[in-house]
C-alpha cells in the first residue's frame, strides 16, 4: 500500500533525510470539507515544487 | 523582540499597512531570522499559505533558504489576501519552542485540528489562532479600527473598511467583535 501523505509529510518533515522541521504552521484554505491527508498532499506538492524551481522567490 | 514591538511600531504607520514595514521592522530592528518568501501554486482551496523552518542543512530545500524560516503563499491569492497571508505567517517568527511544531504526531493532531473543529487544541494551534489577531493588530492601527468602528455601517460598509486597510473582507468583522481590544492587550503583555 502507497504510503498516506500524512505519512510521506513526516518523513519529509521529520524522517532521518528529511527537513528536520522545528517549527510548521499554516493558513487553512476555503475549503472547510477537507482532509489532513488533502492538506499533507498539498504541502508535500509545495515543498517539491520549490526545490524543483517551479515557484518564485521574492522580496517581501 | 516581542510582539509588543511590532504593534507599536504598526500604531504609527498609514493605512495600508504594507507587509514591506512588518518585515522590515522584524528583520531590521528585531533582529529576527530573514526569512525567505516564496510565490507557489497552492490550491487555495485547501492552503492560502505556510510557515516552515528546518533545520538539516543537508536537505535541499533548506540549503535552498540559506537555512532560514520560510513563507509560502499560493500564487492566484489577490493582493489583499496575500498580504494577509504573509504577515500571519510572519507572526509565527514570535513563535517560542512551547508553540512550536516538532514532531509527526503534533503534524498530525494540527492538520487534524484545521477539520475537525474539535474543542481540544495544542498549543500549535493556539500560536495559529494567536497569530491570526497579531496579524490584524498590525494592519489596522488602532486608532483607525476606532475610527471605522464609528463610520461601520454609517458611512462605511465592509467592503469599504477592507479596501481601506486592504486585507480580505470576510475579516473585518474580527475587528469589530467586543473582544478584540482584550486579545490585543493579552498578545501585547
Amino acid at each position: 500500500m502507497a504510503a498516506t501523505n500524512m505519512k510521506q509529510a513526516q518523513e519529509l518533515f521529520f524522517g532521518k533525510d528529511g527537513l528536520a522541521v522545528n517549527n510548521f504552521k499554516l493558513f487553512p484554505g476555503s475549503e472547510r470539507d477537507i482532509t489532513p491527508e488533502e492538506i499533507a498532499e498539498e504541502i508535500n506538492a509545495s515543498i517539491r515544487r520549490i526545490e524543483a524551481g517551479q515557484a518564485e522567490q521574492i522580496e517581501f | 523582540m516581542s510582539y509588543a514591538n511590532l504593534y507599536g511600531h504598526c500604531q504609527a504607520q498609514r493605512i495600508p499597512v504594507g507587509r514591506k514595514v512588518v518585515a522590515d521592522y522584524l528583520f531590521d530592528v528585531l533582529h529576527l531570522p530573514r526569512a525567505k518568501l516564496w510565490r507557489d501554486g497552492l490550491n487555495t482551496d485547501r492552503v492560502r499559505g505556510y510557515y516552515i523552518s528546518g533545520k538539516n542543512t543537508n536537505h535541499r530545500f533548506v540549503q535552498q533558504n540559506g537555512g532560514l524560516p520560510v513563507v509560502v503563499f499560493a500564487r492566484t491569492l489577490d493582493d489583499n489576501w496575500s498580504r494577509f497571508v504573509i504577515v500571519k505567517e510572519l507572526m509565527h517568527l514570535f513563535d517560542d519552542p512551547f508553540h512550536s511544531l516538532g514532531s509527526p504526531p503534533e503534524l498530525d493532531a494540527l492538520l487534524t485540528e484545521f477539520t475537525s473543529g474539535l474543542p481540544h487544541r495544542s498549543t500549535a494551534m493556539d500560536s495559529e489562532i494567536d497569530s491570526f489577531w497579531m496579524a490584524l493588530g498590525c494592519l489596522c492601527p488602532e486608532g483607525m479600527r476606532q475610527e471605522m468602528q464609528q463610520a461601520r455601517g454609517v458611512s462605511m460598509s465592509d467592503s469599504d473598511i477592507a479596501a481601506r486597510l486592504e486585507i480580505p473582507t470576510q475579516y473585518v468583522p474580527h475587528l469589530f467583535t467586543p473582544t478584540f481590544k482584550n486579545i490585543i492587550s493579552e498578545l501585547i503583555a
